[in-house]
């Protein structure tokens, strides 16, 4: 098969499975490399991004995802009669902005971090998957750890960790200018 | 503990601090305890005017803050005055660190909105037949089985005798301890096997709890289970070292 098939190939696959399919299930399945695989990946990234597709290839670590395009919402929204899930409470955000900066770390650090008490936001992110236990730190009373989990990377958009932008950008201030540069802008509107 | 019930919209008694700040148009690094301790106290006034239950981590920083304000009006020697640096110090590292966490969940929020809006497949379960391993069996191990389960049928039958009454039977573990640690006393060295120690009319419950009783031996007082094969019946001895 050509490089052209193999994409038709994957495509399909990612289609039929809606769920996320692990890089090294399609090295098995179509007997490649992950070097050809990831190829293909990003000639199909770059296509989705075309203005007459409307899907868009979600990478999480080594799983691709395809879902609708975010700007695409509102039209869909109009068919579909969608119901959108509720983004987090801002003491969520901010449990789950300390977690993803400060990670494996414990709730006493997030507490001391947001001067107030963080249980139940802990609790929450936990119910949502997006943060889980990252074991216990080895300190009296071995407190549990926390890290963010692959959902977390989905519900921000990002591939890894590594993508977020770095900490002292926040800390200088130049987020605003990242947010320009890096990120495709928010074309919806609250 | 307090809940973290945010007050008109305040996460917290940093989260209220740096409002402050910025409605004052103040540097955090130079901020002016004593005007700033005003504000803040006057809010939680507000507050309790207004009959809000505050938060006690609102209140521990009015405190902190006031132990600020107070040591610096204190005449200083050196050692209150690294005191009191420590304690300013220890505030605005804690706002700074905040005020950043504040902008990094600002802006995941924004990246959280955007991809809220992008809708996903459910999995579609396509039922797909599985080339499954031919499992290999033994025609006479199959037979021995069959004939097994024949001989039990007898004996169930016999078993099942509609009851006069019914009884609420009771076993407990302990006491058939005592039982099987009689019973093997009695047969010496050959031991005994399990089904010998299994009556005809044996309920399920009794079963359970001398395989219970057993399991609790080998633990404790040194038994031993024997089996030559899985699925057939076993032999109960004891530990040579304790038949002396």
């Amino acid at each position: 098969m050509d490089s052209d098939e193999l994409t038709g190939i994957i495509e399909g696959i990612l289609f039929g499975a809606g769920e996320a399919i692990g890089l090294n299930d399609l090295c098995r399945c179509l007997d490649k490399s992950p070097l050809e695989i990831r190829f293909v990946m990003e000639i199909l990234k770059q296509d989705y991004q075309d203005k007459a597709r409307g899907m868009r290839l979600v990478q999480i670590k080594d799983t691709y995802q395809l879902s609708t395009k975010p700007e695409h919402y509102d039209y869909i929204r109009e068919v579909l009669k969608h119901k959108q899930s509720t983004g987090l409470s801002r003491a969520a955000q901010e449990t789950l902005a300390i977690v993803a900066y400060r990670q494996p770390v414990t709730r006493l650090v997030i507490d001391e971090l947001r001067g107030v008490s963080s249980s139940s936001a802990i609790q929450r992110l936990l119910d949502r998957g997006l943060i889980s236990d990252a074991g216990r730190l080895e300190a009296p009373g071995r407190p549990i750890l926390y890290k963010t989990t692959p959902e977390f990377l989905r519900s921000v958009g990002f591939t890894n960790l590594e993508e977020m932008p770095e900490f002292e950008v926040f800390s200088q201030g130049k987020q605003e200018q990242f947010d320009l540069n890096g990120i495709e802008t928010n074309n919806k509107q609250e | 503990m307090g809940y973290a019930v945010s007050l008109e919209g305040f996460e917290g008694p940093l989260d209220l601090l740096i409002h402050l700040i910025q409605k004052n148009k103040i540097d955090i690094y130079d901020i002016p305890i004593s005007e700033i301790t005003k504000q803040y106290l006057s809010q939680i006034q507000v507050w309790k005017k207004l009959d809000m239950e505050v938060a006690s981590e609102f209140i521990v920083m009015a405190a902190r803050l006031l132990e600020i304000k107070s040591r610096m009006l204190l005449p200083k020697d050196e050692v209150e005055s690294e005191n009191e640096e420590d304690l300013q110090a220890r505030l605005i590292r804690q706002l700074v660190e905040y005020k950043i966490f504040k902008e990094i969940s600002a802006y995941l929020g924004t990246r959280e909105q955007r991809e809220l809006c992008a809708i996903y497949r459910d999995p579609e379960y396509i039922p797909i037949n599985e080339d499954k391993e031919p499992l290999v069996l033994d025609p006479m191990a199959l037979m021995q089985s069959f004939k097994g389960l024949l001989l039990l049928k007898e004996e169930d039958r016999e078993a099942i005798v509609p009851p006069q009454k019914i009884i609420r039977e009771l076993f407990n573990v302990e006491e058939k301890i005592t039982e099987i640690t009689a019973a093997l006393v009695q047969c010496g060295q050959a031991g005994l096997s399990f089904s010998e120690l299994l009556h005809p009319f044996i309920s399920r419950d009794e079963v359970v709890v001398t395989l219970l009783a057993l399991l609790e031996m080998v633990k404790t007082s040194g038994i031993r289970l024997e089996q030559n094969r899985v699925f057939i019946d076993f032999q109960i001895r004891r530990e040579v070292e304790d038949l002396g």
